[in-house]
């Protein structure tokens, strides 16, 4: 009884609260003639999808599964994601275009954006912030990532995370050279 | 001997893979501890007797907020990509999908067409326009030994690319 009550003021034991049913993705084929599908699973808090997990299946051309070599640590978060956040700090979900296969343009509520350019090479990707009073700032990359916390997080050869309002970055993270 | 070793190795053209440029990243997304998913992936030449083919690593970093790498975890098996174009070599050449959008049509030496449209329906013709099969999932996998790698959404499945026959199904669990 102390439980259910428990679970009934925690946000995740909601009856909207559950796991989707898992599917299957083909992400390829291994050297020896095998295929590599991967198992999704999203997290739902209505329709809202608030996390998602993957794991890895190596299946044989008989159509067996011979291994399971990993599950992705950790769940990745979804939350509020859209071409359009709610405010400032929450995310933006990369919604693929059918021009570039990159998000292109996110709107907040203050009037301000994030877009992306559209680029013949990938190399050559903008992220342009316009704000409300039309003021820009750019830098190379893609954003493929959810915004938290006033940083936009992008890549391009390299990782990075920038202020959101100024486009200075606060980190970037090099590639190693090989792995 | 270790000329020796550098002189066959130079007479055979396989000597392991090599190292195609640095590795690329993207961001996965973030976790619920606020730690951020970052997917590299390598890519390795090898060189075959026929063609050469490629492949990809890929390793998921965890970085924290400030940007440092809390942990590392490579992804097992490296996946393969050989002659992967939207006009595959022959039909049992693998199909890479770009990200360019649907339809996507791949035409195959021998002309015929494999197809892939906005309503996730997967279309097979023949050189003349004929259609040989339909059938309804996401190709979005490379194509190897005339087999069709499907997603239907649950299911993974394998469709001979010359009659559209389910050779394999896998439903997936409840839940993982």
């Amino acid at each position: 009884m102390r439980i259910v009550a428990l679970c009934l003021l925690l946000v995740g034991c909601g009856p909207d609260d559950k796991w989707s049913t898992p599917f299957y993705t083909i992400l390829g084929t291994t050297p020896d003639g095998n295929a590599s599908v991967e198992l999704w699973e999203y997290h739902f808090q209505g329709s809202m999808v608030l996390s998602a997990r993957e794991q890895l299946a190596v299946v044989d051309p008989m159509g067996d599964i011979v291994d399971r070599p990993s599950l992705y640590p950790p769940a990745v978060l979804a939350k509020d994601c859209s071409n359009q956040p709610a405010t400032l700090g929450d995310c933006v979900v990369a919604t693929m275009s059918d021009t570039n296969g990159f998000p292109s343009f996110f709107l907040f509520p203050d009037g301000s954006s994030l877009s992306i350019s559209n680029a013949q090479n990938t190399s050559d990707y903008q992220i342009t912030h316009t704000d409300k009073n039309g003021a820009t700032w750019t830098y190379p990359g893609v954003v493929a990532s959810p915004v938290r916390g006033d940083i936009v997080l992008g890549s391009l050869a390299d990782a990075f995370a920038l202020d959101l309002a100024t486009g200075t970055p606060l980190w970037v993270l090099t590639a190693p050279a090989s792995f | 001997m270790k000329r020796l070793l550098l002189a066959l190795c130079l007479v055979f053209t396989a000597c392991g893979p090599q190292l195609v440029g640095k590795p690329f990243c993207w961001i996965d997304g973030m976790t619920a501890d606020g730690n951020i998913v970052v997917e590299y992936v390598q890519e390795y030449e090898v060189h075959g007797s026929e063609a050469i083919d490629y492949l990809y690593y890929r390793r998921f970093n965890l970085v924290n907020g400030s940007g440092r790498i809390l942990s590392h975890s490579d992804t097992e098996p490296a996946l393969l990509r050989n002659d992967c174009s939207d006009s595959p070599g022959g039909l049992g050449k693998c199909l890479l999908p770009n990200d360019v959008g649907l339809p996507e049509v791949f035409t195959f030496a021998d002309g015929s067409t494999l197809t892939a449209d906005a309503s996730n329906q997967i279309l097979r013709a023949a050189a003349d326009g004929t259609q040989l099969w339909a059938a309804s999932g996401y190709v979005n996998a490379p194509l190897r030994g005339k087999l069709v790698l499907v997603s239907d959404r649950p299911n993974a499945l394998a469709l001979d690319l010359q009659t559209g026959a389910q050779l394999w199904t896998i439903a997936p669990p409840e839940s993982f």
